[in-house]
């Protein structure tokens, strides 16, 4: 009773079995159309473009990771020169110094032979000079006192005489 | 004798020609139509996918991105990539067919309606040039009529909404549990073999709730299609009389409501179809871990509010 009233109600509507079948058919097809064909496609579009933009983003972290990084290594080995820098300046510094010194002791010990050799030979030369002066004073007594005594004291033994009186007065002079 | 009346408002669809034994009514045809369109849309929306979208892959890829975000808003990304295809599909049709009604010429073009001509006992025709004139203007057949303004469509598409609701909740939930919300007598039973005379009237409650469940799913087929149909029938009987009240100057405040009206109507049918999905998708056992959460959560919150008092 109740189902006859309502397919009355719906008949008024305009609801009836072939054309409610007629919409259910075509609806389906729509259904069909874009399950199978109109969604899918868009969505593959947009799930590629995600792909690409998650890789992109991902590529970008990895590359700021490797900057990162590089920059990190970077820092590193600046330090790490300049850490060698500074102990090859003070190595160096140290060589140089070192070095120097060396200079200034074979400086000093050349000096200290130079004025040794210089000393020798000054005591070396004053040796001879009062030797020289010594003959030229001998050369002198015994001229003057060849002169003196109009003999001639050529005779060794006066020699001998005159070189044994000027190094005994060489002696007390002393 | 007037310049024109008013187009006959009738409920039920005409009848433009047969195809067959099928009798095409113009709201099938505008259903055609529709179809058309979309694959007209969609052919060029996916003719060259381009990685950087523009023109109408922008449009499609704009709307199938809200549908998509909206549906797994609501189901989350498992359960709404499944349900994604049917909702998108009613919403996407359903604004199609309800935008054709504020096109010129829906409900407006048509064929004159010689039988009711000669039911009236009139010989002449309203016609002035290709213009409906005189009494008789409101004899006219319209090639196209919104197809939502439909029943059958709007009662086709309902009963798939509920069917899949169904066939979702079986799938699942498991037939056992899935029946069991409508069918509800294991309480009753328990209670009745301890003799527990008051988990035996808890559970004939149970009972009548499954029984009133079964109504509301069968009332959803009436209540979408209805609401469907009860609002873009009024719109269009609301254009057309306002359209012969107070002509081209109301089209300005009366179309732009259509198209609002025709976008919410879309929304609605989807996003209800979503949530019924949704509520056949889950189970009783999920709504008792979320009640026995909530519980415990209310009594941490009551001993923290103790302790501070104290």
């Amino acid at each position: 009773m109740h189902i006859l009233i309502l397919a009355d109600l719906l008949g008024g509507f305009g609801v009836n079995l072939i054309a409610f079948l007629s919409q259910l058919v075509s609806f389906g097809i729509v259904f069909l159309l874009l399950w199978r064909w109109g969604l899918p496609a868009i969505l593959s579009t947009m799930e590629k473009r995600q792909a690409v933009i998650r890789e992109g983003v991902e590529n970008a972290e990895k590359a700021k990771r490797d900057l990162e990084e590089a920059t990190r290594r970077a820092d590193e080995l600046m330090l790490e020169a300049r850490r060698q820098a500074q102990d090859t300046i003070a190595q160096a510094a140290k060589a140089a110094e070192g070095e120097a010194n060396r200079i200034r002791e074979d400086a000093h010990a050349q000096a200290e032979q130079i004025s040794k050799q210089q000393v020798a030979r000054i005591q070396q030369e004053a040796a001879r000079a009062y030797a020289d002066l010594n003959r030229l004073v001998v050369n002198l007594s015994i001229n003057a006192a060849s002169k003196v005594i109009s003999k001639s004291v050529d005779s060794s033994d006066n020699r001998r005489l005159v070189e044994e009186f000027v190094s005994t007065s060489q002696t007390k002079e002393q | 004798m007037g310049l024109w009346k008013l187009l006959e408002i009738k409920i039920q669809p005409d009848v433009i020609f047969y195809l067959g034994p099928i009798p095409v009514t113009n709201t099938l045809l505008c259903t055609w139509l529709s179809i058309l369109a979309l694959a007209v849309f969609f052919f060029f929306a996916t003719r060259r996918r381009a990685l950087i979208p523009s023109g109408i892959q922008n449009v499609a890829e704009y709307l199938i991105e809200f549908l998509l975000g909206l549906v797994e808003g609501v189901s989350g990304k498992e359960k709404g990539r499944k349900f994604f295809p049917l909702v998108a599909t009613f919403f996407i049709f359903i604004l199609v067919s309800n935008l054709l009604d504020v096109i010129p010429g829906v409900d407006t073009i048509g064929t004159i309606n010689h039988d009711a001509i000669k039911a009236a006992h009139v010989t002449s025709q309203p016609l002035w040039g290709f213009l409906l004139f005189g009494d008789l203007s409101d004899k006219l057949i319209p090639w196209i009529r919104p197809a939502t303004s439909d029943l059958n469509l709007n009662f086709a598409m309902a009963l798939i909404a509920v069917i899949t609701c169904q066939v979702f909740g079986f799938y699942t939930l498991g037939p056992l549990e899935h029946l069991g919300k409508y069918i509800n007598l294991k309480t009753f039973f328990q209670s009745a073999r301890r003799l527990n005379f008051g988990g035996m009237f808890q559970g004939l409650i149970e009972f009548f709730v499954g029984v009133i469940d079964i109504i509301s799913e069968l009332s959803r087929i009436l209540s979408l299609a209805f609401r469907l149909f009860g609002n873009i029938f009024a719109g269009s009987a609301v254009l057309a009389v306002f359209a012969f009240i107070l002509p081209f100057v109301s089209d300005v405040v009366f179309i732009p409501l259509e198209l609002f009206v025709a976008f919410v109507q879309a929304l609605v049918f989807g996003l209800l179809t979503l949530v019924y999905l949704e509520m056949a998708t889950t189970g009783h056992a999920h709504t008792d871990e979320s009640e026995q959460e909530a519980h415990a959560e209310f009594e941490r919150n009551e001993e923290k509010a103790t302790a501070t008092a104290h």
